[in-house]
């Protein structure tokens, strides 16, 4: 008996030791990113994305974000913390995975009220008021319409005291509604398959949580 | 008295002695891969893939279990779930490789089955893994003769 739970003991060690090497293996390739001296691809940095930090800062994290995704909404504060943190270090991009069914109505409004120069005071707006807003989740849950969304977001934008007859026009420029195509492209050819999903200095962060991602920007700034 | 003997003398091999541990490795192995491959990889698992998880995570308890205890049962218990897996493993394999066409399957929300995730070493893939463990598993279970200690 006593043979045999050393048995079942060291086989278990045995195959718990190759998982994590295995994980930790994967997770760092994953987390390679472009070769050294290699160019960040412009798919993945594109100039004109909403961008906060320095410009020359040493350090790039590009966010690939859903409005209307849950995990995006919860990660948030977690962003906010870190730009704080990295202040004048680390410059933070924005970029749209409008994956869900009302996230690119989201994703416009945003842009719109980033003309007024209240890009990111919408993008926090948004996330916290998903609950009224977002995915309903659970039996004869019914998803709202496009115009019930854009009626809430034209009263988030009256809060945030954004003008709203300005709003509604750029919300209608198709120069907006070209970005967040462009970014659902990009989406394609970087297989960007979840949200969100982070890359720093072009390295793709390979599991969602506070620790990794503060881990590797670190990483980047030490270099 | 004599034959007794003997027969104890025909069924106590070393190999014999070893299946039930090494079955529980495959097991084992197998359940940790397909957590590699879901936890770490995230790759989403499609339908059959789960269901050929149900019949391999239980395994990994029934196996050990009859290991330590020397309880005979464990062997029909986990042949039962190993022969449904091998049949799912099975039908996994031949749409996956084309042989049944995929729209007559029910993998149409989620993850396709027959969407290729992995391809290691050109040949390697997800559903062929699978296969491999149930076949290598039901073999050593026919195989195995538990000892009348």
């Amino acid at each position: 008996m006593k043979t045999k739970v050393l048995f079942l003991i060291v086989g278990a060690a045995v195959v718990a030791g190759a998982l994590y090497a295995a994980s930790t293996y994967y997770r760092s390739s994953v987390q390679s990113g472009p070769a050294p001296g290699k160019k960040i691809p412009e798919e993945l940095l594109r100039t004109d994305a909403p961008t906060i930090g320095p410009a020359d800062a040493k350090v790039t994290v590009v966010e690939f974000y859903d409005p209307e995704c849950e995990a995006c909404a919860a990660f948030h504060p977690v962003v906010k913390g870190l730009q704080k943190e990295f202040e004048g270090k680390v410059r933070f991009v924005s970029r749209y995975a409008t994956f869900h069914r009302n996230a690119r109505t989201a994703a416009l409004y945003t842009e719109a009220a980033g003309e007024q120069g209240r890009y990111w005071e919408m993008q926090s707006k948004l996330f916290e008021e998903q609950d009224e807003w977002g995915e309903k989740h659970g039996q004869g849950a019914q998803p709202l319409s496009q115009n019930a969304v854009s009626t809430l977001f034209d009263k988030y934008a009256a809060e945030l005291g954004l003008n709203v007859d300005q709003l509604k026009a750029s919300v209608n420029d198709p120069k907006n509604a070209a970005r967040i195509d462009r970014d659902m492209r990009d989406v394609e050819i970087l297989q960007v398959r979840r949200t969100p999903t982070f890359f720093v200095n072009g390295r793709q962060l390979a599991r969602l949580n506070q620790q990794d991602l503060r881990a590797l920007i670190r990483e980047e700034l030490a270099k | 008295m004599e034959t007794v003997v003997q027969e104890k003398a025909v069924t106590r091999s070393p190999v014999n002695d070893a299946i039930p541990f090494i079955v529980w490795l495959i097991a084992l192995a197998s359940a940790a891969g397909s957590l590699f491959f879901s936890e770490v990889m995230d790759l989403a698992p499609c339908v059959l893939c789960w269901y050929q998880r149900i019949a391999m995570y239980p395994l990994v308890l029934i196996v050990g279990l009859g290991f330590l205890t020397g309880d005979k049962s464990w062997k029909m218990y986990s042949l039962a779930l190993v022969l449904a897996g091998l049949a799912i493993a099975a039908y996994h394999n031949l749409i996956y490789y084309g042989v049944i066409p995929e729209s007559l399957t029910p993998c149409t929300q989620g993850v396709s089955c027959s969407e290729r995730q992995i391809e290691w070493f050109g040949f390697v893939t997800i559903p062929l893994m699978g296969l491999a463990s149930f076949l290598a598993l039901s073999i050593l279970l026919l195989a195995y003769r538990p000892n009348n200690e």
